[in-house]
C-alpha cells in the first residue's frame, strides 16, 4: 500500500512535469531550438498567478488562462523580434541566445520581484482526498487533471486544426511548407508563443504546489530536458510518458535513497537514455 | 599561423604580463588572474567545441573535478600544491576517457545535453560524498599571495596555447578538424574518429582541471555549486564564440574582452553585472556568430553590412 | 563467366544488406582483379552505392563476406579499411569545407595507407603531388568551400588518391560534367589505373562507362544480373529490360527474330 501511495504521488507529479516539458518539446520539435530559458518562462507564469492571487484574489486555477495569454503574447513578440534573428544559425548559437534571455529574465525578476520565496495558498490548499490508506492532496489532483486537459487541448490543436497542420508541416520541412504558402515566420512566432504559454500554465500550477521565486527556473529547465529526452522528441505523447517516468523515478528514489540522490538519478537517467536510446522511448528519427 | 609569428606573439605576451605585477596594485593582479583563468577555460573548450566541432555543454565538470581533487588532496591528505594539480589533471583525463567513450557517440544537440547532464550529475555526486564534505564546503590550506596565483595561472594559459598550437600543426589537429567538417568523410579517409574525439575531449579537460585546482587553492574554500556551475560553461562558450571559435587566439581575446568588461561593470551592481552579461551574450550571438577575429580578419567587409549579413543568413 | 587470373584483390560472396524488409543488396557475388577497371551500373536504387558502403564499412552488412587481398574486412571500422588501402569517393561530394584544398588532400595523405609513417610536412608534399595529378594545383590555398562543381569532384578524387589506395571505388564522379569534362575524367581514371590502382567505377553516363571499363557488372533491385565485357553486357537482354522496361526488351527480341 505504501508503494501504491508513492506511485500515485509519482504519477501526479509526473503529469505536472509532462505539462512543463510539452512547451519545450513543441518549440524544439518545430523550430529546432532548445529553449534553455524555458524555466524562466515557467517562473514568469508562476509570478503572474501569484500577483493575480495576491492583489486581486483570483483563484490560481482560474488565473491559468490569463497567465497563458500573457506568456503567449510575450513569447510571440520575443520570437518575432529577437529570436528570429538567429533561428537558422547553428544549434549552439540558438542555445546561447536562449541562455542570454534566461539570464536577463532571471535577474530581471530578481530585481523586479525581489528574491523572496512566495507561495500561492488558496483556501482549499490543505484539503485532502482520503481513499482507504491513500491520501491525495486535492490541489495535486487538480493540477494533474488540468495538466492533462491542457495536453489534450494541445493535441487537438495540432491534429485537428488548420494552424496545427501548418505547424506540423513547418516542423517536417521548412522549405516545403514555405512553398505551399505557409507563412513560416508567423508560424514560428505562434509556435514559440504557444510553447511559452504552456510553460506559463505549468508555472501557475507550480506556484500553488511548490511556490515561486526568481531562481526556480534553472532546475525546471533541466527537468524539462530530461522529460523531453526520455520521452522522445517529435511526438505529443513523448513528454507525457517522459514526465510520468521522471515523476515516478524521483518519488521512488526519494523514498528509497533519500532526497540527496534524487537529482543524481534524474541526470543519470538522462545520460543513460541518451547513450542507449537517444531518440527516447517514443521518439521519431531525429 | 607561422611558427615565428606565434613565437613572437607569445614572447611579447610573456614578457609584458610577467612585468605587470610589479607595477600595479594587487586588485589588478587578481583581476588579470581571473581573466587568465577564463582564457584557459575558453581555449580548452575550443579544442573540443571549436576544432573538433563537438560543442560540450559540460566542460565545467573538469573545472570542478580539478578544484575538488586538488582540494581533497591538499586539504585532507596534505599533498603539496603542484603534485595535486598534476593528479587533478590526470583525473580529468581519466574522466574524459570514461565518460567520453559513450557520450561522444552522440551528435549535436544530444551531445550538448548529455555533457550538460554529466556536469550536473557530477555536482550532485560531489555534493553527496563524504570525502568532499558535500554541501558544507571544503577547506584548503591558506596561502595569501596574489602574485603566485597570477604567475601560475598565466603559466597554465601559456601551456594551453602552446599545446593548442602544437596540436593544430600535427596529424591530430588535421584529424580533429576533418571530424568537425565531415565525420563520415574523415572516417573513410582513415581517421580513427572515436580515438581522436576522446583525445580532444581529454585535452579540453587537462588545463581546465588545473585551472580549477589553482582556483581552489586561491579561494581556500570551495563548494560544489559554484565550481560545477553551468554558467561557467556558458561563459567559456560565449567567449570562444565572441573571439572566434576554432581559431587559436580567438577564445583568449574573447575572454579578455568579455571578462574584462564584466569585471569592470561589477564594481557597480552585482545584478547589473548579470544583466550586462546576459545582454552581451545576446548581442554577441546575433551580431558576431563567427566571432571577433573573423570580423577583423578582413575576409569580410567590416561595417554595418557585416552584421546585417549575419542576421540575414540566420533568420527565417 | 570470365576467366580469373590469380586471386582477386577484392571479392565478395553472398553479400546481402537488408533495410527493414527490403533487400537493398541481395546475395551478390563479385570480384575485382588486380589492375582492372570494373564498371558497376544499374538503374537508380539498384544498390550500387549500398554495395560500396558495405565494402568501406560505412554501413553494417547483414550477411555475406567481403575480403581484401585474402583478408576478411567485414565488420572492420571504416578507418581501418581506408588504411588498408581501399579508398572511395562519395556521390554527393564531401569536402572538408573549412580547410584549404591542400589540407583536404593532406588528410588523405596523413591517414591513408602509409599515412601514419609520414610527417605532416611530407603529407603536405604528397598532397601537393596529388593535386598536381588531378589538376587542382592552382587552387591549393583556396578554401574547399570556394570550388565549383567539377573542381569539387576533382578534390574528392584527390582526397581518395592521397591515401595511396590499392583499390579505388568511384561513385558517380562524372555526374554533372559536360561531355568534354567526361572525356577528361575518363583519361584521368585510366591514368590512375596505369599507376597501379584497381578501380571500381559506378556510373550512369553510358558512353563513359563503356569507354573506361575492362568489365561491367550490373545490379538491379539489389541482384547481380550481368557480369562480363562491355559489348556483351550492353547487349544483354536482361540489362536492357532493366533500364528500359520489359516491353522494349521484348520488342528488341521480336525485332531481331523478324530481321533474320
Amino acid at each position: 500500500m505504501f508503494t501504491l501511495q508513492i506511485a500515485i504521488n509519482g504519477i501526479l507529479l509526473g503529469g505536472l512535469y509532462a505539462l512543463m516539458a510539452l512547451g519545450m518539446s513543441l518549440i524544439w520539435g518545430v523550430m529546432n531550438i532548445i529553449n534553455i530559458a524555458h524555466g524562466a518562462f515557467i517562473m514568469l507564469g508562476a509570478y503572474v498567478t501569484f500577483f493575480l492571487f495576491r492583489y486581486l484574489g483570483l483563484d490560481p486555477f482560474l488565473s491559468i488562462p490569463l497567465s497563458m495569454l500573457v506568456l503567449f503574447i510575450f513569447g510571440f513578440l520575443l520570437q518575432r523580434y529577437l529570436i528570429n534573428w538567429v533561428v537558422q544559425a547553428t544549434m549552439f548559437i540558438t542555445l546561447l541566445l536562449a541562455f542570454g534571455i534566461d539570464i536577463l529574465l532571471t535577474n530581471g525578476a530578481r530585481i523586479a520581484f525581489s528574491a523572496n520565496f512566495y507561495r500561492v495558498n488558496p483556501s482549499y490548499g490543505g484539503a485532502r482526498l482520503d481513499l482507504g490508506s491513500l491520501t491525495i492532496p486535492e490541489v495535486r489532483l487538480a493540477a494533474f487533471l488540468v495538466a492533462l486537459l491542457i495536453a489534450l487541448l494541445l493535441f487537438l490543436l495540432l491534429k485537428r486544426t488548420k494552424l496545427g497542420r501548418a505547424i506540423r508541416a513547418t516542423a517536417q520541412d521548412l522549405t516545403a511548407a514555405r512553398l505551399t504558402g505557409v507563412k513560416v515566420a508567423h508560424i514560428y512566432a505562434l509556435t514559440f508563443g504557444i510553447g511559452v504559454a504552456l510553460a506559463g500554465a505549468a508555472g501557475s500550477l507550480w506556484s500553488v504546489l511548490f511556490g515561486v521565486h526568481p531562481a526556480m527556473g534553472g532546475p525546471l529547465t533541466l527537468k524539462s530536458f530530461v522529460v523531453v529526452i526520455i520521452g522522445g522528441l517529435g511526438s505529443t505523447t513523448g513528454p507525457i510518458v517522459g514526465g510520468l517516468i521522471l515523476g515516478l523515478a524521483e518519488v521512488f528514489s526519494s523514498a528509497w535513497l533519500g532526497d540527496t540522490w534524487k537529482n543524481v538519478i534524474s541526470f543519470g537517467l538522462l545520460v543513460l537514455i541518451l547513450v542507449i536510446r537517444p531518440q527516447g522511448i517514443l521518439g521519431g528519427t531525429k | 599561423m607561422r611558427p615565428l609569428t606565434f613565437l613572437l606573439i607569445l614572447i611579447i605576451l610573456v614578457v609584458s604580463f610577467s612585468l605587470i605585477p610589479f607595477g600595479v596594485s594587487s586588485y589588478w593582479v587578481r583581476f588579470l588572474s581571473d581573466i587568465f583563468m577564463m582564457a584557459i577555460l575558453a581555449s580548452s573548450w575550443n579544442v573540443i567545441g571549436g576544432y573538433t566541432g563537438y560543442p560540450s555543454f559540460g566542460n565545467v565538470v573538469f573545472f570542478g573535478i580539478g578544484a575538488y581533487t586538488t582540494g581533497v588532496l591538499m586539504g585532507k591528505f596534505s599533498i603539496p600544491f603542484f603534485p595535486s594539480l598534476l593528479i587533478a589533471a590526470l583525473f580529468a583525463v581519466i574522466f574524459a576517457v570514461l565518460i567520453g567513450l559513450p557520450v561522444l557517440r552522440l551528435k549535436g544537440h544530444y551531445f550538448a545535453i548529455a555533457t550538460l547532464g554529466v556536469a550536473e550529475a557530477m555536482r550532485e555526486v560531489v555534493a553527496n560524498l563524504n570525502i568532499t564534505e558535500g554541501n558544507m564546503g571544503l577547506t584548503l590550506p591558506i596561502y595569501l599571495n596574489p602574485n603566485f596565483f597570477y604567475y601560475v595561472m598565466f603559466g597554465i594559459l601559456v601551456l594551453t596555447l602552446l599545446l593548442t598550437y602544437w596540436v593544430t600543426r600535427q596529424r591530430l589537429g588535421y584529424g580533429m578538424v576533418a571530424i568537425r567538417e565531415d565525420e563520415e568523410a574523415a572516417a573513410v579517409a582513415g581517421v580513427n574518429t572515436t580515438q581522436y574525439k576522446v583525445i580532444a575531449f581529454a585535452l579540453s579537460g587537462i588545463f581546465t582541471a588545473m585551472a580549477g585546482g589553482v582556483h581552489a587553492y586561491y579561494m581556500t574554500y570551495i563548494e560544489p555549486g559554484p565550481v560545477f556551475n553551468v554558467m561557467i560553461t556558458v561563459e567559456m562558450i560565449v567567449m570562444s564564440i565572441f573571439g572566434g571559435v576554432g581559431t587559436l587566439l580567438g577564445p583568449t581575446v574573447g575572454a579578455f574582452i568579455i571578462e574584462g568588461l564584466s569585471e569592470l561593470f561589477s564594481t557597480y551592481f552585482l545584478i547589473i553585472h548579470a544583466l550586462f552579461f546576459g545582454a552581451i551574450v545576446i548581442l554577441a550571438v546575433i551580431f558576431t556568430p563567427r566571432g571577433l577575429l573573423d570580423m577583423l580578419s578582413g575576409r569580410r567587409r567590416f561595417g554595418l553590412g557585416y552584421f546585417l549579413e549575419n542576421i540575414r543568413q540566420n533568420r527565417v | 563467366m570470365s576467366e580469373i587470373n590469380g586471386k582477386p584483390i577484392l571479392e565478395g560472396q553472398g553479400v546481402t544488406k537488408e533495410f527493414g524488409g527490403l533487400q537493398a543488396v541481395d546475395n551478390v557475388d563479385f570480384y575485382l582483379q588486380e589492375g582492372e577497371i570494373l564498371g558497376l551500373i544499374g538503374p537508380n536504387g539498384a544498390g550500387k552505392t549500398t554495395l560500396i558502403n558495405l565494402i568501406t564499412g560505412t554501413i553494417p552488412i547483414t550477411r555475406g563476406e567481403i575480403s581484401f587481398k585474402g583478408r576478411l574486412i567485414v565488420g572492420l571500422p571504416s578507418y581501418k579499411i581506408g588504411r588498408m588501402g581501399i579508398s572511395r569517393t562519395f556521390q554527393v561530394v564531401k569536402p572538408f569545407r573549412g580547410m584549404t584544398v591542400l589540407e583536404n588532400a593532406a588528410v588523405g595523405a596523413m591517414f591513408g595507407r602509409n599515412g601514419l609513417k609520414r610527417s605532416t610536412q611530407r603529407a603536405l608534399g604528397k598532397a601537393a603531388e596529388v593535386l598536381e595529378f588531378v589538376g587542382l594545383s592552382t587552387k591549393s590555398d583556396m578554401l574547399a568551400d570556394g570550388l565549383n562543381v567539377p573542381e569539387r569532384k576533382r578534390l574528392e578524387l584527390a582526397k581518395a588518391l592521397a591515401m595511396e589506395p590499392e583499390v579505388l571505388l568511384l561513385d558517380e564522379v562524372m555526374a554533372g560534367l559536360n561531355p568534354s569534362e567526361v572525356d577528361e575524367a575518363v583519361g584521368l581514371i585510366k591514368r590512375i589505373r596505369d599507376s597501379g590502382v584497381t578501380i571500381l567505377v559506378i556510373e550512369h553516363v553510358m558512353r563513359a562507362i563503356t569507354g573506361v571499363s575492362d568489365r561491367i557488372f550490373v545490379l538491379h533491385h539489389g541482384q547481380k544480373i550481368a557480369d562480363g565485357p562491355p559489348e556483351q553486357v550492353m547487349n544483354d537482354e536482361q540489362v536492357i529490360q532493366a533500364y528500359l522496361g520489359k516491353r522494349y526488351g521484348r520488342a528488341q527480341r521480336e525485332g531481331e527474330d523478324a530481321g533474320d
